[in-house]
């Protein structure tokens, strides 16, 4: 009868344990998911357009150059 | 440290990626000129669709540009300005409407814009302008013709 009782123990118990594995390796996100969201955003290379011509005025040429700058 | 690249707006979701990403950076737009101390800032934004130097049209002996800048909006309605810099500070001497319809392009690379495609083109040596928030004219003849800029100087 013990043993009986101690069988049907750790039959329920290796159920419960695998059932947690489960859960956690498909609902719970992992590192490497969020690693793979972060690495599908492309990143290219933002024009930086200038241009040239005399804008003061001194009869010399000046050169105007655009920067996009992140907030201080 | 300025913001040399971002999320493509061709490969990625406009809102929630490219979007997000300046919002977070608090992106903001600049002109500088070496010896001009007055920088321009444009708000945030992308960076320029254009930048021209559209030459001396109100002959003060100084060039204007012209630019429009690419915001972070949803909107292809956008304005081009014309600035001067007048007693050292940068002035915006007219603003017109114009359509984002007219960056859009078929390359691979983007490509350098000389001038507005159907809004701002040069003509017979000058530049000439359509403004597309116009929705009145005096003549029937006027309706989607080109106008040449008409600007005053600083001291006006």
């Amino acid at each position: 009868m013990r043993c009986l009782f101690l069988f049907i123990s750790t039959l329920l118990l290796s159920g419960c344990a695998s059932d947690s594995v489960r859960k956690s390796s498909s609902d719970v996100p992992s590192v490497s998911d969020s690693l793979e969201v972060e690495n599908r955003i492309y990143l290219r290379k933002l024009s930086k357009l200038s241009v040239y011509g005399d804008f003061n005025g001194d009869g010399k040429q000046d050169s105007i150059c655009q920067v996009t700058f992140p907030a201080c | 440290m300025e913001i040399d690249s971002a999320p493509d707006p061709f490969k990625e979701d406009w809102d929630k990626t490219v979007v997000s990403w300046y919002n977070v950076q608090e992106a903001d737009v600049y002109l500088t000129m070496a010896g001009i101390h007055d920088t321009l800032t444009l708000g945030s934004g992308q960076g320029l669709y254009c930048l021209l130097n559209i030459g001396d049209n109100n002959t003060d002996g100084k060039d204007e540009i012209a630019f429009v800048v690419d915001y972070c909006d949803n909107s292809r309605v956008n304005d081009c300005r014309i600035y001067s810099l007048c007693n050292g500070k940068w002035t915006m001497l007219l603003e017109f409407g114009v359509h984002e319809d007219a960056f859009n392009f078929t390359s691979d690379t983007i490509p350098y814009f000389s001038e507005i495609p159907d809004f701002l083109v040069k003509q017979n040596g000058a530049w000439v302008y359509k403004d597309y928030r116009q929705d009145g004219w005096d003549k029937p003849e006027d309706v989607g013709a080109f106008k040449k800029i008409s600007v005053s100087d600083c001291n006006r």
